[in-house]
C-alpha cells in the first residue's frame, strides 16, 4: 500500500494582531498519501492557504501554529529551524500562485533553478546548472538551455510557472504543494500547466496538496477532495463521492454556484431582437505605436460587434486578446484609430464634445475591480448619486434616487452611510452596478465584473445582474474570460484573440457547436470535464 | 546604445545650460543693483559717475539679453568672470579648493555608505525585535541633528576635551576625519531609511518567500536576493548624495576652519560675491549630471528590465 | 434571495492577488485615537510640537525673563534652577533667549514650507493633470533645480536678496518647491489611473469636477504628510543659514545664530552650544515622528 507522505493533525493557525487575534484555521487534519492527489478546496478565507503554507513553513512569524505536520512520520513543528529549512525545497516543494511575482527579477532562471542544489548541497555548481536545464526540459520548456540564461522578465507567464515547477520539483521532493498554480493564468495556459504537474507528479510518485477554489479545477485532477470553509474543515472524501453525492449544504452550495460544472445545462432565454442594434461597432482598429519597430501594435483589429437592446453579448477572450481596449471604444473612453461605434444609430466619432456627454447617460461602465473602482473617502450613497450630480442634479433628488438604486441592488439599508473600505468586494460590486445604473442607461458595459469574486458570490452578482436585465430592459456588453460565466448569462457570444474577432452566434451554437479552431481549444480548455 | 548615450550626454548638457540660467536669472536679474552691493561693501562717499563707471566697467550698462549671452559665451570658454572680493578668476578659485573638498566628499561618502548600509542591513537581517526597532531609531535622529551643532559637539569632545583630531586646518588625514563624520551622518541616515526601507519591502514580496520555500537560510535570503533588488533604488539617489555632501561641506569646512570650496562659499555668500557663487553653483549642477550619468549607465547593467532606449512612452493599452 | 455578506472575499485578477481589506466598525476614528495612545513616542512629540508652537506665539508663557537684558555679574553659568539653560557672555539667560528665538525660527520655517508647498503642489498638480508637453516642460525644469543641492540654491538666493530671516525663509522656500512639486505630480498620477477616475468620467463628470472632487482630496493625503516632514527640514535649513551668518541680526536671538554665538565660548561654556542646538534636534525629531505618524495612519 501507499506510505503516508503528509499527515496534519489538529492544525491551529493564528494571526496574532494589535486590535484581535483572528484565527484563519481551526483543528484541520488531513493525510497525503505517496502518489495521491488532494484538492483541497474553498473560498477566500477559508483558511486553505494558510493550512498549505503552514506545512510549508512559510507563514510570518506573528501566526502561532500548533498542532502536528508529520513529513514522512517526522512533526515539523518539533524540529528546530535548521531542521525544518532541510526538508524544504527537497523533501517539500512549493509552486506558488502568481508566476509573475514569484521569481527574482534581477537573477537569472537557470541560476535560480540550480540554487535548490546548491543550498542542500546535492551537487556542484557545474552538475546543478546541468541539472536545472535538464529540470526546465521536464517542466515542458523549449529550449532550456537558452531559458536558463534569461532573465524572468523574459518569459511569459505560463513559461515562468513552468520555472517554477521545475524549482519545485528538481530535487524529487515526497510532497509536492501547489497553491493556487493557476488561478493567474489564462485558461487554455492552466490545462497545460495542470496536465504537466499531473504528469511528473505520477512519473515520481510524489504526493500532490493542490489548493484551489475551483471545483472544477478539483474535479479533473484529484483522487480525494477535501472541503474548507472558514477555518474547518467541513467534508473529506473521494472525488466522485463529494461531486455525486455531497454530505454537507456548503459544498452543495458550492456546486450549484460552480459554472464550470453546469456546461451542459440549457441557456437562458432572451427576448428576440428587435430593428436596428443598440450599439453597432464596425471595422474598430484601435493601434498603439511600438518604439522601435515600422508597424504599430494593434489590440483592436477590425472588430465588428452588434449588441441588441434589453440582449446580452458575451465578449469573451484570454488577456491580452483586447477585449477591455474594445470596451473602452465602445464608450469613447478612447479614440480608435480607425473604424465605426454607432450607438442607437448616432455615429460617436465626431461629435461635439457636449453632444458626446449628452449621450453618455444613455451607456455605463462597471469595472473589474471593486477594490479600486470606488471613490476612497465618499460615503456609498454620494458614490452613487455622483452620476447625477454630474448632470446637474440637486443634492436631495440625486441621493432619494441613490437610495432607491441602492435597495435595488439588494444591500442592506445603512450600507449608504458607509464608505467602501468597510464593504466586502461582492457588496462593492453591488455599489458600482447601482451607480452604474443611476443615469437610466440602456447599455451597461461590464468589463470582467465577476472575475475578482468568491464563486458563491459570483452566482449572486449574476443574478442579480439577470434581474435586473429583465426589470429594465437594459442591454450588457458581458466581457469575461471565464467561458463558463458567460454560458450563464449571454444570449450572444462574440470570441475575441489577438484583436480580432473569431467567431460569433447565439450562446447555444457556440457551445454546442463551436466552428473556429480556437473557441475549440477555449472550450477543451475549460475545467470540470470528469463532470460534464 | 550609442545613441542612448548620445541623448544622456545632450540632456546632460541641456541641464547644464538650464542651471547656469537659473544661477544666471537668480545672482543678475532679482532686484538688487550690482555695483549698489559692491559699493556696500566699502565706504560711502563715492561718487554718481565713479559708480557709472564702475558699472560700465563690469557691463552692468548693458540690455539683459547681452549681458547673458556674453556670460554664457565666456562661460562656455571656460571663463567664469572674476571675483568681486580680490579679483581673482573665479575658475582658479574653484581649482584651490577642489581637493580639500574631494578628499572630505570621498571619506564622508564612504563613511556614510558604510554605515547607512551596516545599519540597513544589520536591522533588517536581525531575529531580534528589539535590536530591529533601537537600530531603525538612529536614522531619524541623524537626520534631524543640525551638521554645524554636531560639528561643534564632536570638536568639543574630540578636539578640545581628549585631544584625539585636530581643531583646525587641512593638515593630514587626522584633520579630516572629524569633519567627514560631521557630513556623513545625515547621508548615512538617508542611506539607512532608503535602504532599510528598500530591504524589507524586498523580504516581504512574493519571490522571497520562493527562495525560503526552497530551504533557503535567512541570511542566504537577505544578502543573495533581496540587497541585490534593494540596491537598485538606493543607487537613484546617488546624485542627490552627493550634492548634499557637496552643500554639507559649507557648513563643515566653516566649522572646522578647514580651506575648500565650502569655505569659499560661505566668504563669496557673505561678501555677496556674485560670480563665485554661480561657479560654485555651476559645480554643483556639473557634479551631479555627470554623478547621474554614470548612474545611468550603470543600471541597465544591474536590472535587466531597464532597457537603454529612448523614453518614448511604452503605450500598451 | 439571501445575500453574502462573507467580509473577506477572494480578489485574485489575472496578475497580483491582492488580499481584500477586513470590514472595519465606524469608530474608525475613535480607534485611531485610542491606539496612538499606546506609542509614547507619538504622543510625546505632539505635545513638544505643542509647546514649541506656544513658545513662538507666547514666549512669556515659558520665560518671563528679559531675553536681551544683560546682567555681566551672571555672565557664563552653567544650568542652574534659575537659569535651566545657563547665561551667555553677557549674562543674558539662554533659556529665555532660546524660547524668546523660537518665534523667529518657527516662523521662518513656516513661510519657507507654505512658499515651498503652495508653489510646488500647484506645479505638481498641473503637471499631473494636464499631462503633455506642459507636463514636460514643467518637470525639466523642475530636475534643474533638483541639480543644484538646496543648501546652494539658498544660498544663492541669499546672496541675490540680501541678509535677514524672511529673506532666508523665502530662499529656504525656493529651494524645496522641486521636491514638493515632484511628490503632488506623482500622487496625482497615481490617483488618475485609478478606476474611479474612469467611472468618474464615464458617468458624465467634466474635467473640473474631476479634478475637484475626485483627484484632489485622494492625492491631498501624502502632500499633507510631506509638509509636516519639510517643516522640520526646513526648521534645519532656515538654522543653518542663520548659523552662518545670515539670519537674525544679534543681538535679535534665533536658534541657529544662538548656536553660533557660543561658538567662541566651546572649551569654557558647553552649555551656548549645546541647548540651544538640542531645541532644535527635539523639535525636528518631533517633526518627524508626527509626519511618520501620519503615514501609518493612512495605511
Amino acid at each position: 500500500m501507499s506510505d503516508t507522505v503528509l499527515q496534519v493533525r489538529d492544525l491551529e493557525v493564528t494571526y496574532r494582531a494589535k486590535q484581535d487575534d483572528v484565527a484563519a484555521v481551526r483543528g484541520v487534519s488531513l493525510t497525503v498519501d505517496a502518489g495521491e492527489t488532494v484538492a483541497l478546496v474553498g473560498e477566500s478565507g477559508s483558511g486553505k492557504s494558510t493550512t498549505a503554507l503552514a506545512v510549508a513553513g512559510l507563514l510570518p512569524a506573528r501566526a502561532a501554529v500548533t498542532g502536528a505536520l508529520e513529513f514522512r512520520g517526522r512533526d515539523l513543528t518539533q524540529v528546530g529551524r535548521r531542521e525544518r529549512r532541510s526538508v524544504l525545497g527537497v523533501g517539500i516543494g512549493l509552486v506558488p500562485q502568481d508566476p509573475t511575482v514569484s521569481l527574482n527579477p534581477v537573477r537569472r532562471i537557470g541560476d535560480q533553478v540550480a540554487e535548490v542544489l546548491l543550498i542542500h548541497r546535492r551537487a556542484r555548481r557545474s552538475q546543478a546548472r546541468a541539472a536545472a536545464v535538464e529540470a526546465l526540459a521536464a517542466a515542458g520548456l523549449d529550449d532550456p538551455a537558452i531559458r536558463a540564461r534569461q532573465y524572468p522578465h523574459e518569459l511569459s507567464g505560463g513559461m515562468r510557472q513552468r520555472v517554477l515547477i521545475a524549482i519545485a520539483l528538481i530535487a524529487s521532493p515526497a510532497l509536492l504543494i501547489a497553491d493556487e498554480p493557476t488561478s493567474a493564468l489564462d485558461v487554455t495556459v492552466q490545462r497545460q500547466i495542470l496536465d504537466r504537474i499531473g504528469d511528473l507528479v505520477q512519473r515520481n510518485g510524489t504526493g500532490l496538496l493542490l489548493v484551489t477554489h475551483d471545483l472544477a479545477v478539483a474535479a479533473d485532477r484529484a483522487d480525494r477532495i477535501v472541503v474548507m470553509s472558514q477555518g474547518r474543515i467541513v467534508e473529506d472524501g473521494p472525488v466522485e463521492q463529494i461531486l455525486r453525492d455531497p454530505a454537507h449544504p456548503y459544498t452543495r452550495s458550492l456546486l450549484d454556484a460552480a459554472p464550470a460544472l453546469h456546461l451542459s445545462g440549457p441557456v437562458t432565454a432572451a427576448p428576440a431582437p428587435a430593428g436596428r442594434p443598440l450599439l453597432a461597432v464596425r471595422g474598430l482598429v484601435k493601434a498603439f505605436p511600438v518604439p522601435g519597430r515600422k508597424a504599430a501594435f494593434r489590440a483592436v483589429d477590425a472588430v465588428d460587434l452588434d449588441v441588441a437592446a434589453g440582449r446580452t453579448l458575451g465578449l469573451v477572450g484570454e488577456s491580452g486578446s483586447g477585449k477591455s481596449t474594445t470596451a473602452r471604444l465602445a464608450l469613447r473612453l478612447i479614440d480608435p484609430t480607425a473604424g465605426s461605434v454607432v450607438f442607437d444609430g448616432v455615429e460617436l466619432a465626431g461629435l461635439p464634445a457636449a453632444r458626446l456627454r449628452e449621450l453618455r447617460r444613455r451607456f455605463q461602465l462597471v469595472q473589474q475591480n471593486p477594490y479600486a473602482a470606488l471613490h476612497p473617502k465618499l460615503s456609498v450613497i454620494d458614490i452613487v448619486a455622483e452620476p447625477l450630480r454630474s448632470f446637474g442634479e440637486d443634492r436631495r433628488t440625486a441621493r432619494d434616487r441613490a437610495t432607491e438604486l441602492l435597495d435595488r441592488v439588494q444591500l442592506p439599508a445603512g450600507t449608504g452611510a458607509r464608505r467602501a473600505a468597510e464593504l466586502s468586494g461582492g457588496q462593492r460590486q453591488r455599489v458600482a452596478i447601482a451607480r452604474a445604473l443611476a443615469l437610466q442607461p440602456d447599455l451597461v458595459v461590464l468589463d470582467e465584473p465577476v472575475s475578482a469574486l468568491d464563486v458563491r458570490v459570483q452566482a449572486h452578482i449574476l443574478a442579480l445582474l439577470g434581474d435586473l436585465q429583465r426589470d429594465l430592459a437594459v442591454g450588457y456588453l458581458f466581457i469575461s474570460h471565464d467561458l463558463a460565466v458567460v454560458r450563464q448569462i449571454c444570449h450572444d457570444v462574440a470570441v475575441m484573440y489577438r484583436g480580432r474577432i473569431v467567431e460569433t452566434g447565439s450562446a447555444g451554437k457556440i457551445f454546442a457547436d463551436p466552428e473556429h479552431e480556437y473557441t475549440r481549444r477555449l472550450l477543451a480548455a475549460v475545467p470540470g470535464t470528469a463532470v460534464r | 546604445m550609442t545613441g542612448y548615450l548620445v541623448r544622456r550626454l545632450g540632456q546632460a548638457v541641456v541641464v547644464l545650460w538650464a542651471a547656469w540660467t537659473v544661477a544666471w536669472l537668480v545672482l543678475w536679474a532679482l532686484p538688487g543693483d550690482a555695483v549698489e552691493v559692491r559699493l556696500g561693501i566699502e565706504a560711502n562717499g563715492v561718487t554718481p559717475e565713479q559708480a557709472d563707471a564702475l558699472r560700465a566697467s563690469m557691463g552692468l550698462d548693458q540690455p539683459w539679453p547681452v549681458q547673458y549671452l556674453t556670460g554664457l559665451g565666456r562661460a562656455l570658454t571656460g571663463d567664469l568672470g572674476t571675483s568681486w572680493e580680490n579679483g581673482r578668476p573665479v575658475t582658479a578659485l574653484l581649482a584651490a579648493g577642489l581637493q580639500a573638498t574631494l578628499a572630505l566628499t570621498a571619506l564622508a561618502l564612504l563613511l556614510a555608505v558604510v554605515f547607512g548600509a551596516g545599519i540597513a542591513l544589520l536591522a533588517t537581517g536581525t531575529r531580534y525585535r528589539r535590536l530591529n526597532r533601537a537600530l531603525l531609531n538612529l536614522p531619524p535622529l541623524g537626520v534631524a541633528v543640525p551638521g554645524f551643532w554636531l560639528g561643534l559637539i564632536l570638536l568639543e569632545v574630540f578636539s578640545f576635551r581628549l585631544s584625539l583630531f585636530p581643531a583646525i586646518g587641512n593638515e593630514g588625514f587626522a584633520s579630516l576625519v572629524l569633519p567627514a563624520v560631521t557630513l556623513a551622518v545625515p547621508t548615512s541616515a538617508l542611506i539607512a531609511q532608503l535602504l532599510s526601507r528598500s530591504l524589507q519591502d524586498a523580504l516581504d514580496q512574493p519571490w522571497a518567500d520562493t527562495a525560503r520555500a526552497k530551504g533557503a537560510r535567512p541570511s542566504r535570503v537577505l544578502l543573495g536576493h533581496a540587497l541585490r533588488n534593494a540596491a537598485l533604488p538606493a543607487l537613484t539617489i546617488t546624485g542627490l548624495i552627493v550634492g548634499q555632501l557637496l552643500s554639507g561641506a559649507v557648513v563643515a569646512e566653516t566649522v572646522f576652519s578647514r580651506t575648500g570650496l565650502g569655505r569659499l562659499t560661505a566668504s563669496a555668500v557673505t561678501a555677496q560675491d556674485t560670480p563665485v557663487v554661480q561657479g560654485i553653483v555651476l559645480f554643483a549642477a556639473l557634479v551631479f549630471v555627470v554623478v547621474n550619468l554614470a548612474v545611468d549607465l550603470l543600471y541597465p547593467l544591474l536590472d535587466r528590465r531597464i532597457v537603454p532606449r529612448a523614453a518614448a512612452k511604452a503605450s500598451r493599452p | 434571495m439571501t445575500l453574502d455578506l462573507e467580509l473577506v472575499d477572494r480578489t485574485a485578477t489575472a496578475g497580483t492577488a491582492t488580499r481584500a481589506p477586513a470590514a472595519r466598525s465606524t469608530g474608525r476614528h475613535w480607534g485611531a485615537a485610542r491606539s496612538s495612545l499606546r506609542r509614547p513616542g507619538l504622543v510625546l512629540s505632539v505635545l513638544w510640537l505643542a509647546a514649541v508652537l506656544i513658545a513662538a506665539v507666547a514666549p512669556g508663557v515659558f520665560a518671563s525673563t528679559d531675553p536681551l537684558r544683560a546682567a555681566p555679574r551672571l555672565k557664563l553659568q552653567p544650568p542652574s534652577w534659575e537659569h535651566p539653560f545657563g547665561t551667555d557672555q553677557l549674562g543674558r539667560d539662554l533659556f529665555s533667549r532660546t524660547v524668546h528665538g523660537t518665534g523667529l525660527s518657527l516662523g521662518s520655517a513656516l513661510i519657507a514650507v507654505a512658499v515651498g508647498i503652495v508653489v510646488g503642489s500647484l506645479v505638481g498638480l498641473v503637471a499631473g493633470f494636464v499631462r503633455g508637453p506642459l507636463d514636460s516642460g514643467l518637470m525639466r525644469a523642475m530636475d534643474v533645480l533638483l541639480a543644484i543641492p538646496a543648501l546652494l540654491l539658498s544660498l544663492a538666493l541669499v546672496t541675490a536678496l540680501g541678509f535677514g530671516t524672511v529673506k532666508v525663509a523665502i530662499a529656504v522656500g525656493i529651494a524645496s518647491i522641486a521636491a514638493c512639486a515632484r511628490v503632488m505630480r506623482s500622487e496625482v498620477l497615481r490617483v488618475r489611473e485609478s478606476p474611479y477616475i474612469e467611472a468618474a468620467r464615464a458617468g458624465g463628470a467634466r474635467w473640473f469636477r474631476v479634478l475637484g472632487r475626485h483627484v484632489l482630496p485622494n492625492a491631498a493625503g501624502p502632500v499633507l504628510v510631506l509638509a509636516v516632514m519639510e517643516f522640520g527640514t526646513a526648521v534645519l535649513a532656515v538654522s543653518a543659514l542663520s548659523f552662518l551668518g545670515y539670519g537674525a541680526v544679534p543681538p535679535t536671538p534665533e536658534w541657529g545664530s544662538l548656536v553660533s554665538g557660543g561658538r567662541d565660548f566651546l572649551g569654557s561654556a558647553w552649555w551656548l552650544t549645546v541647548m540651544p542646538g538640542l531645541t532644535i534636534v527635539l523639535t525636528v525629531l518631533a517633526t518627524g515622528r508626527v509626519s511618520q505618524g501620519g503615514r501609518e495612519g493612512r495605511e
